[in-house]
């Protein structure tokens, strides 16, 4: 059964179209990849599906309800949380009081709330940084705060918008096992990702975007020999084959 | 929370304070009665900048609802005092909430946002003085205080209860904010001033969240407007509803420190005084306007040294706050 079902999505920006009637759905407790060139329209996607940009046509349904056109918080309140390419800490505040924001959202008291946002930094590997500022933190850290405040939330669906991006392979194999383990606790996810490597290891399902519009969808092995998927990364008449070099 | 160390330190300092009237002179406590006025009128102010990130500069407004809902309801119908305050808050409480619901439903922010504010003060002003009911351009008069006047049921007496009576605003007030920012709401009026759609991405809602910022803010402001009613006794349009009075009122939390709950007391505590100061010090000399230019000359400095305010370096010199 699909958690997440989108279709038709269609995002026009006077004139330029961002999304163009793009299909997919996550299968309830998958990890999806949503991969694509740069400019493909995949943080369009997420921005759609998310509520913070109303799309232009299409219809999103979130566990068989219909939920497009719903305000971000309203999207989170049912269960979608998302982290942003470009981080955004709550900087004027503490580590812990930034993942507190989110984990408020289902904890009306700030004592449970803080014991709940204390477990999610623990279990990402942040717990020794929850009392400096956000504003102090490294970018692996930020993007690790990105995480620990959308988890906070206790979503059902979490979307990772490049979490990896910029961060050294071990810090990435990191993530990585702590999203497998979430993931094995029930948590579905969509995320976008460049790191190849990373994507083949973690998803079951990749959908594919190229110029706003979806070329392909299936498992790994099927993707990285799909000509199309092939052609849209190195052009056209380069042998089909992504196995490194030995 | 608060813990046991700060309560009883606050306690005392009350005690001390409440003393005031039995050891110093009716000037000194005027003084510190205005004290308390724009302290916690910085207070309910902060809540919505200093907390929630909403700049509001027509909070005069407010003030001016409030001040002239407690007139009204004093010189026409003749209530107690008593039933001012409640409506004060109320009064100020719906025009906050008027004000914000209009800007942030349609997503007006940041100064576009603090330029509606002054333009609903200025409406509000120029409204009431063509409001022939409310005394208008001519002002709203108090009845004098009677011989027989006891100041628990009229709300107004001597400079010795005005000081009492606005100790215990302060402290109210001064609760109040803290309980707020430091529970659910706080964390959420936080959330909203760093990255609004960050916050709304982990479920805060913005919008209700402000409009309640900016309605308990009005509230709060609305109540201090109606002491300072039955303080001056009279009322005039351009003096609580005008611009001046919108500057007044934050002056003190912008100097003692926005975001924190000492900043606002202490910002009035400099700057009431250094007020009352060049005033003195304008007349020494006669020179008219030099008040101005002793109190613009301090701002620039205090400004300039302690750009975050006076008490986040106050407070980490004297080693209090959070310690974690």
């Amino acid at each position: 059964m699909s958690l997440l079902e989108v279709r038709g999505l269609t995002k026009v920006y006077s004139g330029l179209t961002a999304v163009s009637g793009v299909d997919f759905s996550v299968r309830d407790g998958s990890i999806t990849a949503l991969i694509g060139p740069n400019g493909a329209g995949k943080t369009t996607c997420f921005n759609l599906i998310a509520g913070a940009t109303r799309c232009t046509a299409g219809r999103v349904m979130f566990d068989a309800q219909d939920i497009t056109g719903m305000a971000p918080e309203q999207a989170c309140e049912r269960g979608i949380a998302r982290t942003f390419q470009i981080v955004r800490p709550l900087t004027g505040m503490s580590v812990l009081e930034n993942v507190v924001v989110g984990a408020l959202l289902r904890e009306h008291s700030v004592a449970a709330a803080e014991r709940q946002a204390m477990a999610v930094l623990e279990r990402i590997g942040l717990g020794a940084k929850a009392h400096s500022s956000a504003s102090a933190l490294a970018l692996p850290e930020r993007k690790l705060l990105e995480l620990a405040k959308a988890l906070a939330t206790r979503p059902r669906l979490l979307m990772l918008d490049e979490v990896m991006a910029g961060l050294r392979p071990t810090e990435a194999d990191g993530i990585a096992q702590v999203l497998r383990d979430l993931n094995a606790d029930g948590l579905t996810i969509l995320l976008i990702e460049h790191v190849m490597r990373v994507v083949m290891a973690l998803a079951q399902t990749i959908v594919v975007l190229h110029h706003g519009e979806k070329i392909a969808e299936g498992g790994p092995e099927r993707i990285v020999n799909d000509p199309k998927v092939i052609e849209c990364y190195f052009g056209a008449g380069i042998p089909a084959t992504m196995e490194p070099v030995p | 929370m608060l813990n046991m160390r700060s309560v009883r330190m606050v306690v005392l300092l009350l005690a001390v304070l409440f003393a005031g009237p039995w050891l110093l002179d009716d000037f000194i406590l005027s003084v510190l009665t205005l004290v308390f006025l724009f302290a916690s009128v910085g207070l309910a102010w902060n809540l919505m900048m200093g907390y929630a990130g909403q700049l509001s500069l027509g909070h005069a407004l407010h003030f001016g609802a409030g001040a002239y809902a407690m007139g009204l309801l004093i010189t026409k119908l003749g209530v107690s005092a008593w039933f001012g305050l409640p409506l004060a808050f109320a009064v100020g409480a719906l025009f906050g909430a008027l004000v914000g619901a209009l800007g942030f439903r349609f997503a007006v922010r940041g100064v576009y946002f603090a330029l509606l504010t002054i333009a609903f003060a200025e409406l509000a002003r120029i409204l009431v003085e063509h409001w022939a009911f409310a005394g208008g351009n001519g002002g709203l008069f108090l009845p004098a205080l009677t011989p027989d006047n006891r100041p628990l049921l009229s709300l107004r007496g001597d400079s010795g209860f005005f000081y009492h009576a606005l100790l215990i605003t302060l402290a109210v007030i001064w609760l109040a904010c803290a309980l707020l920012v430091r529970g659910r709401i706080g964390y959420y009026w936080r959330a909203v001033r760093e990255d609004e759609d960050a916050a709304r991405a982990i479920g805060v809602p913005a919008t209700r969240v402000k409009v309640l910022a900016a309605a308990l803010s009005a509230g709060f402001t609305g109540v201090c407007g109606a002491w300072y009613a039955l303080i001056q006794g009279s009322l005039f349009p351009d003096s609580v509803l005008g611009m001046r009075m919108s500057i007044d009122l934050i002056i003190a939390p912008i100097v003692g420190g926005l975001g924190t709950l000492f900043g606002p007391i202490l910002g009035a505590i400099v700057i009431q005084p250094l007020n009352e100061l060049s005033k003195d010090f304008a007349q020494e000399f006669s020179i008219s306007g030099l008040k101005l230019i002793v109190y613009g000359a301090v701002l620039l400095v205090i400004v300039l040294f302690a750009p975050h305010g006076i008490w986040p370096p106050l407070a980490r010199w004297l080693r209090i706050g959070r310690q974690k």
